[in-house]
């Protein structure tokens, strides 16, 4: 049974989704940067342009007249991955993983011709992957693989680490895993797995599934907890620094080790989910309360703010 | 007895009934009219009158309908013992005659020639079935519809037999002829094989019922004579007849599909002292209305009652004050009016007296039903404003009718005070008057104003009362999300679900609803393969959604299902757009989440349709306007509202726990 003491930390802890909205994204998510992090690459311009890595674009292609130039970008490599600029759900990407001669190779062994990779761009152009809109462009992009370290917690996809940021401090953070029935996805609504993260360390601890506490990785019944994410002070400060580029007040930062590149940040999220206090076994609402006690907080420099957020406080 | 109703030629313009003695009521029975008799004692010879005023429009062309216009059912193809359309000689005999014509008119009129000329027309004791006719070469009229309805249908033409009777001499006594209905294209055509009338009627026919039916039915162990008594009226002389006794003026039914839900029973005096109305949304029990029948006989009172039962409140009402309208010069001619239904539709049942300028004339009116007592204060003082009603009573919760029924009749009687005698019968009544209806405030007076004004305008107050909750179901969708944590398909789209459901009522709404969602979601999952544009793709569902309810609709026709009849009123964008998120959320997070989500936007919609149905809440707003600003109020709170939502308490119930975890 949970006792009066467990109902009252919850109301004061946990940060709900009224309280998120009104008092974080309202507060300090409206307005033209908003729309820039919801434009996948902008948000990667404006990082790019930071000095912060992020997945190489090849070409962009807007319009059909543009495909050829666009053929002969994909022509000159031997791994990329061809996608919807606005698609949902990793519905029409299509990752290409080496050559055979003139054709293509998928991912998943699958060969593939030159015609067949235009045909796709093309239907890409028409909309035929956009959920809402009529029409879309096709990104040609670098294609990202796990790192050795993350292999054995990557099941049929790429682990991502994600960082939830309040003006410039990183705050929480959680080692989001793809599952099988998430089809690849780390995202948690489509059943991957959030894995809760020592900010100081990076050290892996409880993990949640489906909004249920989970120890092994229900697919490989891998152990979750005790393992290290590599390059975590990086990781720390490309968070903090992704607000100089966006400084946008509250945001999530999807960051992936790449085996070649290392850190990676993938994309920036204005509306960042809340399961994350789940797999931290911490509530978000005491942490926006200290920072918010810091004045001037933004003004600071990123290292600064790693500092801050190092020292919040926390539960254990 | 089947009674004559109006149809495409025929009106009926009056009907008196007249039976001292006898209980009587009328009950539609498939397209027909069965007037009923009743009487409990035994008695000894007496006589029945029953008296029929019609106009019927002169010789119909081949381009008017004749008939009812029901579409044919399977009974009007198939073979029946006198009707033998199966039998080999007849079918032998359909295709002889046929041979080589395909077009249905010239087939009808080569087995209409064939019948009325080749089978001689004869009285007296004949064969009257389809075989004996056709082998007798002879028959009465009777006779020779049945064969000409056999061999049409043989030839697979749909036929009926229509009873009636044709209005020659005034003085002769006479039985009812029949002749045939054919469903040539998409209507039904006479054809008279007896009197050699094909595709029209003369003037002086009268049909009496369809169907190849008896006239009239009897309990066993009694010799029943009958006839025709014959008189021709001008135009003015037949109004001028209803006009000078509106009290023996006979209620209108209409028979139509669902019709049987209605049932009127009827009490009638030489030299009433009184009569009296009583509307009721349910069945009565046969002792309950048998007893009423019979005190209102003893008392020397005129007594109407009407019982009709609807699935959902929205027909309930809007019947209601149809059955008040059919009847007008009935209610008006009431001393006093009784009303009891379940909710509250009894208080807009009058309205359409209103809508008509018909005043009640300082008779009385008692209504009972649920609804709180300021509501009924202030649609009391509408009711009397529009109607000039001496005084409106009212029981704010549901009472029996034989309990409504003392009551008045004590009032109407001995001039007991009804409050009085109410609470005899243990329920409680309050009194709206001219009076007490100029103590309201000057903001409640201008409602009631406003709303008599807009009853006499003909506005429908029913699409009122919807317009003016959807503020509040709009707060209890508000409440949903921000303190319960209910998140469904588009912010509203339950709301717009809940209207419909209001016409199909709740339990075939939601079928309704998972009907057209999963099918609708197998068609999207298909339309993935060919990838289509948004647009195109919500297109395609639009058509999947209306070829889907025109479905439902035909099978709730030929089913007998009411529910499914309404179902066109579903709302076919908003279920487009309900399935398009399906899909779009299943793409992104798996059907477990889709599904998850479609679930709650079915049970907000429950909850919205309950909001609205069970609450009372649109009398609540006709009678308060004023609640909107309320809703105002409250979504202003509710937006600045930090607070933790329910669900979320639940979701991070193991957060609970962790404090204690190492």
């Amino acid at each position: 049974m949970i006792g009066f003491r467990g109902w009252r930390r919850i109301r004061t802890e946990v940060l709900g989704m009224n309280r998120r909205n009104l008092d974080l994204i309202q507060r300090y998510n409206e307005g033209p940067l908003f729309a820039v992090v919801d434009h996948k690459q902008q948000t990667k311009a404006a990082l790019s342009a930071a000095g912060l890595p992020v997945p190489a674009t090849y070409a962009m292609c807007g319009r059909h007249g543009d495909l050829y130039a666009f053929a002969e970008e994909m022509e000159r490599r031997a791994e990329f991955v061809l996608k919807p600029a606005r698609g949902a759900g990793g519905e029409g990407v299509l990752v290409v993983a080496g050559r055979d001669g003139d054709s293509f190779r998928t991912a998943n062994g699958r060969r593939i011709g030159r015609r067949e990779l235009l045909a796709h761009a093309a239907d890409i152009l028409a909309g035929a992957y956009a959920l809402s809109q009529a029409r879309d462009d096709a990104v040609l992009e670098y294609r990202l693989r796990s790192a050795p370290e993350m292999e054995p917690l990557s099941v049929g996809g790429v682990a991502d680490i994600r960082i939830v940021v309040y003006r410039g401090v990183p705050m929480m953070a959680m080692l989001r895993l793809p599952t099988r029935a998430s089809n690849g996805r780390a995202n948690l609504h489509s059943g991957g797995i959030g894995v809760g993260l020592d900010l100081r360390t990076g050290k892996t601890g409880h993990a949640i599934w489906r909004g249920r506490v989970v120890e092994v990785h229900p697919d490989t019944g891998v152990p979750l907890r005790g393992w290290s994410v590599p390059a975590w002070p990086e990781m720390l400060q490309f968070a903090a620094r992704a607000y100089d580029a966006l400084p946008l007040g509250y945001f999530g930062v999807d960051i992936v080790l790449d085996a070649a590149r290392g850190p990676v940040i993938l994309e920036l999220n204005a509306r960042p989910g809340l399961a994350i206090q789940l797999s931290t076994r911490q509530g978000l609402r005491p942490l926006v309360e200290a920072v918010q006690r810091v004045a001037d907080v933004e003004k600071r420099s990123a290292e600064e703010r790693v500092a801050v957020g190092l020292q919040l406080p926390s539960s254990r | 007895m089947l009674l004559p109703v109006s149809d495409g030629r025929q009106h009926i313009v009056s009907r008196a009934v007249n039976g001292l003695g006898f209980s009587f009521w009328e009950e539609a029975d498939g397209g027909n009219l069965r007037g009923i008799w009743v009487r409990s004692a035994p008695a000894e010879e007496c006589e029945i009158r029953y008296a029929v005023t019609a106009e019927v429009r002169g010789e119909v062309s081949e381009r008017t309908e004749s008939g009812g216009a029901e579409p044919p059912g399977t009974v009007d193809l198939g073979p029946t013992p006198l009707i033998q359309s199966d039998d080999l000689e007849i079918r032998r005999r359909a295709r002889e005659l046929t041979a080589g014509e395909r077009d249905r008119q010239a087939v009808a009129w080569a087995l209409f020639q064939f019948v009325a000329t080749a089978i001689q027309t004869a009285t007296g004791e004949v064969a009257s079935d389809a075989r004996g006719v056709l082998s007798e070469g002879r028959g009465n009229t009777t006779g020779k519809a049945r064969l000409l309805a056999a061999l049409l249908r043989s030839a697979g033409i749909p036929a009926r037999i229509v009873g009636g009777l044709r209005l020659e001499d005034a003085t002769k006594k006479r039985g009812t002829i029949s002749w045939v209905e054919a469903r040539l294209g998409d209507r039904w055509v006479p054809l008279d094989a007896g009197g050699n009338h094909f595709g029209w009627l003369p003037h002086d026919y009268v049909a009496l019922y369809r169907g190849d039916l008896p006239l009239i039915v009897h309990s066993a162990g009694m010799g029943v004579e009958y006839g025709f008594v014959v008189r021709q009226l001008t135009r003015e002389v037949a109004l001028g007849l209803e006009q000078a006794a509106p009290g023996t003026e006979k209620p209108r039914i209409e028979p139509r599909v669902g019709a049987e839900q209605v049932r009127t029973v009827t009490s009638y005096q030489e030299k009433p002292v009184a009569s009296a109305l009583l509307l009721v949304d349910h069945r009565v029990p046969e002792s309950v209305s048998e007893r009423i029948l019979k005190e209102a006989r003893e008392d020397e009172v005129n007594v109407v009652l009407m019982q009709s039962r609807f699935e959902s409140r929205y027909f309930r009402e809007q019947h209601l004050q149809r059955l008040v309208s059919n009847n007008l010069s009935l209610v008006s001619a009431a001393h006093l009016v009784v009303i009891a239904t379940a909710d509250d539709a009894g208080l807009y049942a009058l309205f359409a007296l209103g809508e008509r300028e018909v005043p009640l004339n300082d008779a009385r009116i008692l209504i009972s039903g649920s609804f709180p007592r300021p509501v009924g204060r202030v649609l009391g003082a509408v009711l009397i404003r529009l109607l000039d009603a001496g005084e409106v009573v009212l029981a704010s919760r549901p009472v029996p009718l034989l309990a409504l029924w003392e009551t008045a009749r004590a009032n109407l009687l001995r001039g007991v005070p009804m409050g009085d005698e109410a609470r005899k019968w243990d329920f409680q009544v309050f009194s709206v008057t001219a009076g007490s209806s100029r103590e309201l405030g000057w903001w409640r007076a201008a409602v009631v104003g406003a709303w008599a004004r807009a009853v006499r305008a003909q506005v429908p107050l029913q699409a009122l009362t919807l317009i003016l909750v959807l503020p509040l179901i709009a707060t209890v969708i508000v409440v949903a999300r921000i303190v319960i944590g209910i998140d469904s398909f588009g912010t509203f789209a339950p709301v717009i679900v809940s209207l419909a459901f209001l016409t199909t009522g709740l339990e075939w709404g939601v079928i309704i609803f998972c009907t057209i969602v999963s099918c609708g979601a197998v068609v999207r999952m298909l339309l993935r393969r060919i990838r289509l544009q948004l647009v195109s793709r919500l297109a395609i569902l639009v058509a999947t959604v209306a070829g889907l309810m025109a479905g439902l609709t035909v099978a709730g026709a030929s089913l007998g299902i009411g529910a499914l009849i309404n179902v066109s009123i579903f709302p076919m964008v908003i279920m487009s757009s309900v399935i398009e998120n399906f899909a779009a959320s299943q793409f992104e997070f798996g059907t477990r989440e889709a599904v998850r989500l479609t679930f709650n936007t079915l049970l907000l919609a429950c909850l919205c349709y309950l909001a609205i149905e069970r609450t009372g809440l649109q009398s609540l707003l006709l009678a308060f306007p004023e609640l909107i600003l309320v809703s105002v109020a409250l979504n202003v709170a509710l937006g600045k509202w930090r607070g933790l939502r329910v669900l979320e308490y639940l979701r991070f119930r193991d957060f609970a726990r962790s404090g204690s975890v190492p």
